[in-house]
């Protein structure tokens, strides 16, 4: 029974496909009827009324199902063909009648009775093994033998995400995602398996169906920000479009990707065409987001009377604090700008919505499946200024033009025009920066006499004595109203591919692939900083200031490649082996034009005359070269072994290490499969090791370094040209290599409803490639532009664990995973040169924590002094019970006095020099030694960077129509400099504060812990565990409720689905952390340092589709 | 999409991964040559190459990183500035001699690039010869020669600034070679010197056939008087006689109309300081207000709107710069005294020198100062100079017959500057000793060369002969009275001959150990953890 239901199904399976052969054979021409010996003809009926049928297609098929002719039935039911070979058959195709397929041999008349199919509206449910692309092959999913995690677009239909990097954040283990900002258009720093290069790329490569997505720079423009655009265009990439995401962690499978693989690497497969009847899909979300609120800051009172405090405090001087703008002195002319309370950060902020379309069209038949899809995609900012439209398009078309040969096109255009707030070249700080920053006493708009804001902004006068730090600060609301700084982007993406099968599929597989793609990037950027934002001279570069800036490039990449899978009469074997030779070539260019003193603030043309302050151009090309071997095998699906060689050739090396050879080996035991596990399989239904090795490469990010290249200074000397060599030639420059082994488990329970997925890997990096080291400045350079100085560890385990249907009835189920890893960095070995440019001397100044990067020891330790609060008195005696005062205390608590009796007073004498006296209301750092002087030798370990463990938990409730997903991650056991605080509370400049410095010491006797106010003077925020914090915390990501109507509901109004969903994000944060948000990027040599002032921002999302 | 076009897709794909491993290896395919830059092996074809890379010595030299250095080793230090409301704290440092090994003006960077374009020259032009027919051996040493001597130009900056320096000769090519250089003592360097300006001294352009060129680039003239500068600082007193001798014999030769006279004292700041290439100047570095454009002229000194780092020295110290005053090196009519700096309001001088436009006199003898928008030239050498350092060289001679000849070089600028003198204004029955005529030449010479780089030179000249920095630092502390504390510390670390020259930077010592750090600024072991 089971069998013949089977072979029927299989029978129907081509009636539902040839829907859409119909409508293809419709569109062929019909030849005329001409009689002869290659002319068919007949009439075709219904088996049951014996009626002829109408426009029943015919078409003449090749061996391999190639469709070489065609023709329909007339209104009498009657047809004629003109056949091109009588080995072909006809095949007769209706809608809702079984096919029949004849031959035609020497039959030339044709009467064919057709009877109607009466599964043809059955489910049909194919049984085959699932295959996961492994980046080079399909092979089975259970047969996979390397450290890779895939996520299925079916687990995200449930969640609905906003984006990719939403959907991945914290399912993978080992995958760390930190979002860069929340300015639109901002991308975000991804992580697989921490950091295994110093100064060079560490995002993982993106791979979108099949094809590496990279962006080309021209080494103008700044490689870090670069990246984060590369990865902001991945958001581009909808979550409707995704079918799955597969995430490669080990060098045996990044191996695949050789030299562009050591980051990891991220497999985006997207959804293509489906057989069946056309679909409509519409999707919206809208999103509102708020900036949240920060640290909590001064008001205009508070601010001016810190000031003054913290002018008068350094050298008791009321004239020295006698400042106009602090002064509220009616005769000062400028009195009613400077007695407000301006609360900026609010002036700036404002509420965020993001409106997001999203239709798709799919469909296909047998011949041909296409799915076709555009976006609208609109966000303002939660700071004022901010802007970002977006159009998207996307197409994929499959073509079967025989069984063998299937042509496949696919298309994607993004346009972007992204309005960012202006940051100038020397003040880069952000609008929200500035708004922290701005003195609150001043008016954001210019006041009249009477105090009434005028519909001028205000910018502080150059003739001001204020601090050229506050008074070069520019208005922020200014910026945002009248700079402009604007991006547009165009990307196009055309791909072709064919797949030829050399031999019959069904025999011997031996098929050819070849993909064409190009990748075309345009960016045009524009900006301008018109004269009402500053109160410059008007000969002054930041006056009426244009920048004009366009990028273009153009990459080609191929591939050729040949896989054979032969079939065994054994069947216990199974083989696959693949070559491809890949190509990358690509050019970019790019221009600026910066000038400046426009005569207009109307003219924002860079170009028009004013004074030019530079023009830059660049030209660049690169080339890529790759042969790719891999190979797989499997015995009885139980023992499996996997072999990859990729031999990589960049034009980025000299000749002498031009090539790079990766490796990459794997192998699977699915022990469960074994007699001997029997038993265990009612607990453990499957368990498999996967022991793998591998190396993979990373190159350095610009070209032509192995050059000796002679360039032009922009101007040359009188009328003389000035040509000179710009660069050291590197010669000896190596690919950076990652070795890595890698353990892991895959263990399923209780009939795979709890599944788990364990790694441990190895990673050692050599070669580790430097940007920029210094070498000796006499040999007439600065630095060199990349030398590889040493070796590199990481070393660490990942834990994956699914349950599914923990709980399941016909109404509700609970399913819950969680993910937890931990990695740590080890240094092994570091050319001198390196490690001492990494490791400065103490400066001794403040605000300077000391790192250490030692060879065998993990780094990110952070190293300062102990802070024990503050000097209550300012002398020392003990009569009064004055003993919380400045001076040197021995081992034993006793004071330390000289000849005369007289305390010695402690002394901060970094590095041998005393450079402070310490005073009553100055910060008390814990003297170790007691040797009398806060130095070097005081400075203690004070935490590590690093977190003891990274994971995200959460479960997925069903209940009927309805879902719920909640989603937790936390971080354990590392510290963080709040330097975001310590900006806040160290009274040394100009800038605004929080309120915290209210409970600042005043005067003699005051018990805090907060120093005085010492205005760019004294040693009152060192480096110390002031600022140190433990960064521990557990957050509710997020929280999605969604319902699908059901389809009875739906079926009468015609429309197949509707679901809605709900999203809010970061519910809460659970920490003892007191800056606003612990979650911060760690990765690097330096401390991991919190400079935020807004915590992450708290969205909700709002989302239906509906599909027709 | 029809099937010929799909075939037609098909078999190219097919024939292109043919193709290219056909026709071509793929290492040939993977060696890609940028397209808006040139490369080594490409380079050095032809004589216009070679000049070009000589434009890039000169043109490295106005950069402001190197151009700054020239104006504030030599002169930041010394008793003609105090710090104005504007200098930063790394200036700060050096005005008050406490210079830590962080200062970033004790990076000697800008020079050795210089140097090393210098060094290319010499290294590669040669083989030029034998690939460019046009380009004969004259023009080849005459360019040597120019490389020679700027090179010559910027070690002499180094061995006055930092004394013992790296002495590096030949081009740096790779990253296989050993940067990791030791110093070599201010003797062997100035031995070098000599022996090259020498060379360059035969075989460079008398005459370039150009006006500016003959300012702006070596010539045997200009070369003479780097010549002599480095011999006076090498206590070779006859042998900088001798060279200036030959300059001013050399001159005299090429007639009333070609040969360099001093401007007269009416002209002398619009043509000199404003207009630049002067009838005095013998080399000076070229500035374009639409090229390169001489900002750290206008950063140290200020412009009209800006105020710079410095101002001349006030009441309180140094100079007392009100004109007729007893103390000013200046008597009322010399027009250096009123040309040269704006008194302003507030007890301090503006630096005019460079930066100013025009002076006008109204009858009751009020100047009024107009700034100039544009940029200036750098003079590096001017006539005034050849006399000057005649006259010093003159004074070291036990002879008093030489003390005379160089009183009567002393006149030369002293009588320009102070035309209503009349001749001779100073007599030598004034300066009859050895002593008085050596400190008449030294204030000459701080009145002449005020703002231009050379007094701190001047200072350590001094000390360097006498063995000994007690007139320096008389000079110096002047400056310094107003902040106690800062007189104090800089009398106790200018005592030492040691604390005269620069630190070597940190960092540079960090990325080359082989460097022994000036033993003034060595401190204790620095402790780490």
């Amino acid at each position: 029974m089971e069998n013949s239901k089977f072979k029927n199904m299989k029978r129907y399976i081509p009636l539902r496909l040839f829907l859409f052969a119909v409508l293809f054979a419709g569109m062929l021409p019909v030849h005329a009827q001409t009689a002869g010996s290659d002319v068919v003809r007949g009439v075709v009926t219904d088996k049951t009324t014996g009626e002829v049928l109408i426009s029943v297609t015919i078409a003449e098929i090749d061996a391999n199902n190639r469709t070489v002719n065609g023709t329909a039935t007339n209104a009498d039911g009657v047809f004629a063909i003109r056949f091109k070979s009588a080995d072909n058959k006809l095949k007769f195709n209706y809608l809702g009648y079984q096919v029949q397929i004849l031959p035609i041999g020497s039959r030339r008349t044709f009467n064919v009775v057709m009877g109607e199919d009466s599964h043809a509206i059955n489910e049909v449910v194919v049984t085959a093994k699932a295959t996961s692309n492994t980046g080079g092959l399909n092979i089975p999913t259970r047969e996979i033998s390397t450290a890779m995690q895939k996520i299925d677009a079916k687990e995200f239909e449930g969640l609905q995400v906003a984006s990719v990097d939403d959907a991945l954040q914290g399912r993978i283990a080992g995958l760390d995602i930190v979002a860069n900002s929340g300015e639109p258009g901002a991308g975000m720093s991804m992580r697989i398996r921490g950091t295994s290069s110093i100064t060079g790329n560490t995002q993982p490569l993106i791979v979108v169906n099949g094809i590496p997505f990279e962006t080309d720079i021209s080494t103008n423009f700044d490689f870090s920000t670069a990246n984060e655009e590369q990865y902001a265009s991945l958001i581009s990439v909808n979550p409707d479009d995704i079918q799955e995401i597969t995430v490669l962690k080990d060098a045996a499978s990044t191996a695949v990707y050789g030299s562009k693989g050591a980051n990891g690497v991220l497999l985006i497969t997207t959804k293509r065409g489906t057989v069946g009847k056309t679909k409509l899909q519409y999707s919206y979300r809208l999103t509102g987001a708020k900036q949240p609120e920060g640290m909590k800051l001064l008001t205009g009172d508070d601010y001016t009377m810190l000031m003054k405090q913290s002018y008068y405090n350094p050298i008791l001087s009321p004239s020295a604090a006698d400042i106009k703008e602090f002064n509220y002195d009616k005769n000062f002319s400028e009195y009613e700008n400077f007695n407000n309370n301006t609360d900026w950060v609010a002036a700036v902020s404002q509420q965020g919505w993001t409106n997001d379309h999203y239709i798709t069209v799919s469909g296909g038949g047998e011949k041909a499946r296409f799915r076709v899809s555009g976006g609208l995609y609109n966000q303002t900012g939660t700071v004022i200024g901010q802007t970002l439209d977006r159009v998207s398009t996307r197409s994929f078309l499959e073509y079967n033009v025989s069984d063998r040969l299937r042509f496949t096109s696919e298309f994607s255009y993004t346009y972007q025009n992204n309005d960012k707030n202006y940051t100038d070249g020397n003040n880069s700080a952000s609008l929200l920066d500035i708004a922290y920053r701005k003195m609150p006493n001043v008016s954001i708009y210019a006041q009249d006499m009477n105090g009434n804001n005028t519909d001028v902004f205000y910018n502080i006068s150059q003739t001001s004595q204020l601090n050229s730090s506050q008074k070069n600060l520019m208005n922020p609301v200014a910026l945002a109203m009248l700079a402009t700084n604007n991006v547009k982007n165009y990307r196009i993406l055309p791909t072709f591919r064919l797949q030829y099968d050399l031999t019959d599929p069904n025999k011997n597989l031996l098929r050819y692939d070849v993909y064409v793609t190009f990748d075309m990037n345009n960016n045009k950027t524009s900006r301008f900083l018109p004269k009402a934002v500053s109160s410059y001279a008007w000969d002054n570069q930041n006056v009426n200031h244009a920048e004009g800036e366009d990028s273009e490039s153009l990459s080609i990449q191929t591939e050729n490649k040949l896989t054979w899978q032969p079939k065994f009469g054994n069947e216990n074997h199974s083989f696959i082996a693949m070559v491809s030779l890949q190509t990358k070539s690509s050019t970019s260019q790019g221009q600026e034009v910066i000038s400046y003193g426009q005569t207009s603030s109307e003219i924002s043309d860079p170009s028009t005359a004013a004074y030019l302050y530079s023009t830059t151009s660049s030209l660049s090309a690169a080339r890529t070269m790759g042969i790719l071997e891999m190979l797989h095998y499997a015995y009885k699906s139980r023992y499996i072994f996997d072999l990859t060689v990729r031999t990589d050739g960049s034009t980025r090396f000299g000749p002498n290490n031009r090539f790079g050879t990766f490796p990459g080996i794997s192998g699977k035991w699915i022990v469960s499969d074994e007699d001997f596990w029997k038993p265990l399989k009612g607990i453990i239904n499957d368990f498999a090791v996967r022991p793998s090795w591998g190396i993979s490469g990373n190159q350095p990010a610009r070209e032509y370094l192995h050059y000796s290249l002679y360039g032009n200074y922009p101007t040359g000397y009188m009328d003389m040209a000035a040509i000179h060599p710009v660069a050291l030639q590197l010669s000896d420059l190596k690919w950076e290599t990652s070795t890595s082994t890698n353990i892991g488990m895959d263990i399923n329970m209780f009939d795979n409803k709890l599944t788990w997925d364990l790694n441990y890997y190895h990673k050692r990096t050599k070669d580790l490639l430097f940007q920029s080291l210094d070498i000796p400045s006499s040999s007439g350079y600065a630095a060199l532009s990349y030398q590889n100085v040493g070796t590199m560890d990481n070393d660490g385990w990942e834990i994956n664990m699914h349950a599914s249907n923990l709980i399941k009835t016909k109404s509700l189920s609970v399913s819950f995973s969680m993910n937890l890893s931990n990695q740590v960095n080890k240094i092994i070995s570091l050319t001198d040169k390196a490690l001492n440019s990494l490791n400065a001397d103490f400066s001794g100044s403040n605000g300077s924590y000391l790192t250490r990067v030692q060879e065998n020891n993990a780094y990110g330790s952070i190293y300062g002094f102990r802070y024990l609060g503050v000097y209550q008195y300012n002398e020392y005696d003990e009569a009064n019970g004055h003993t919380n005062a400045p001076v040197a205390k021995d081992k034993d608590g006793n004071v330390i006095t000289d000849a005369y009796g007289i305390p010695k007073p402690m002394v901060y004498a970094p590095n041998g020099t005393t450079k402070w006296t310490f005073n009553g209301g100055d910060a008390k750092y814990e003297d170790i030694n007691h040797d009398g002087s806060i130095d070097e030798l005081d400075i203690v370990y004070l935490g590590n960077s690093n977190p003891k463990l990274n994971g995200g938990f959460g479960p997925t409730i069903r209940y009927k129509d309805f879902g719920l997903t909640m989603f937790f991650n936390f971080r354990y056991g590392n510290s963080i400099v709040n330097a975001a605080r310590m900006n806040a509370e160290n009274m040394y400049t100009n800038d605004n504060q929080s309120i915290a410095v209210n409970w600042r010491w005043r005067k003699d006797g005051d018990i805090t812990s907060m120093p005085r106010a010492l205005y760019n003077t004294g040693f009152n925020w060192l480096g110390s565990d002031r600022y140190v914090e433990d960064g521990s915390f557990l957050r509710f990501k997020y929280l999605t409720f969604n319902y699908n109507v059901p389809a009875k509901v739906l079926k009468p109004i015609g429309l197949s689905q509707i679901s809605t969903y709900l999203t809010f994000n970061n519910v809460y944060c659970f920490t003892k952390y007191t800056g606003v948000d612990p979650e911060i990027g760690y990765s690097g040599f330096s401390v991991a340092k919190d400079m935020n002032k807004t915590p992450r921002s708290k969205d909700f999302t709002l989302g239906v589709t509906i599909g027709f | 999409m029809n099937m010929k076009m799909i075939k037609k897709i098909f078999k190219k794909a097919l024939i292109l991964p043919a193709l290219l491993i056909g026709m071509s290896s793929c290492s040939e395919w993977l060696s890609l040559k940028p397209q808006d830059q040139m490369v080594l092996d490409d380079y050095w074809k032809d004589g216009s190459q070679v000049e070009a890379v000589v434009g890039s010595c000169y043109r490295a030299m106005i950069e402001d990183a190197c151009m700054e250095r020239m104006m504030i080793w030599g002169e930041l230090r010394s008793d003609n500035f105090v710090a104005s409301k504007n200098v930063g704290s790394k200036q700060k440092e050096l005005m008050q001699h406490n210079i830590l090994t962080s200062n970033p003006y004790s990076q000697w960077g800008p020079m050795y690039t210089v140097i090393n374009y210098c060094n290319t020259v010499l290294y590669y032009a040669p083989g030029v010869m034998d690939l460019d027919a046009n380009f004969t051996e004259g023009e080849l040493h005459a360019y040597e020669s120019e490389a020679l001597a700027i090179r010559s130009l910027m070690y002499f900056y180094l061995v006055r600034s930092f004394r013992d320096v790296p002495l590096i000769l030949v081009p740096s090519k790779d990253d296989t070679e050993n940067f990791a250089v030791t110093k070599d003592s201010a003797s062997v360097i100035l031995k070098q010197l000599i022996s090259d300006l020498k060379t360059a001294k035969n075989y460079a352009m008398s005459d370039w056939d150009n006006a500016r060129y003959n300012k702006g680039r070596f010539t045997k003239q200009s070369i003479r008087a780097l010549l002599a500068d480095v011999y006076l600082w090498n206590k070779q007193y006859a042998e900088c006689i001798h060279e200036c001798d030959e300059f001013l014999t050399n001159n005299a030769a090429l007639g009333e109309t070609d040969m360099l006279k001093l401007v007269e004292a009416e002209y002398m700041y619009a043509e000199v300081f404003n207009r630049g290439n002067s009838s005095e100047s013998i080399f000076e570095l070229q500035f374009d207000d639409d090229g390169k454009t001489n900002l750290a002229v206008n950063t140290v000194f200020g412009t009209n709107t800006i105020s710079g780092w410095v101002s001349a020295p006030n009441s309180e110290g140094g100079w007392e710069f009100t004109p007729g005053s007893t103390q000013s090196p200046y008597k009322l009519t010399d027009i250096r005294g009123k040309d040269f700096f704006q008194p302003i309001s507030g007890g301090f001088s503006k630096i005019f020198k460079y930066v100013g436009a025009s002076r006008s006199e109204n009858q009751s003898g009020i100047s009024t100062y107009t700034y100039r928008t544009t940029t200036s030239n750098w003079i590096v050498y001017r006539l005034s100079d050849i006399y000057l350092m005649r006259a010093e060289a003159l004074a070291q001679s036990p002879s008093p017959a030489d003390w005379q000849d160089a009183l009567y070089m002393v006149n030369q600028t002293y009588m320009r500057a102070n035309p209503d003198l009349g001749l001779d204004s100073l007599k030598y029955a004034s300066y009859s000793n050895q002593a008085s005529i050596q400190q008449l030449v030294l204030d000459e010479r701080q009145r002449e060369f005020a703002f231009e780089g050379k007094r701190w030179f001047d200072l350590v000249r001094l000390s360097e002969r006498e063995q000994n920095t007690s007139k320096l630092s008389g000079y110096v502390l002047k400056t310094l009275t107003s902040d106690n504390t800062a007189q104090t510390l800089a009398k106790s670390k200018l005592s030492f001959m040691d604390a005269l020259y620069l630190p070597i930077f940190q960092d540079e010592i960090s990325a080359n150990p082989s460097l022994k750090q000036n033993p003034f600024y060595i401190t204790d072991e620095t402790v780490s953890k």
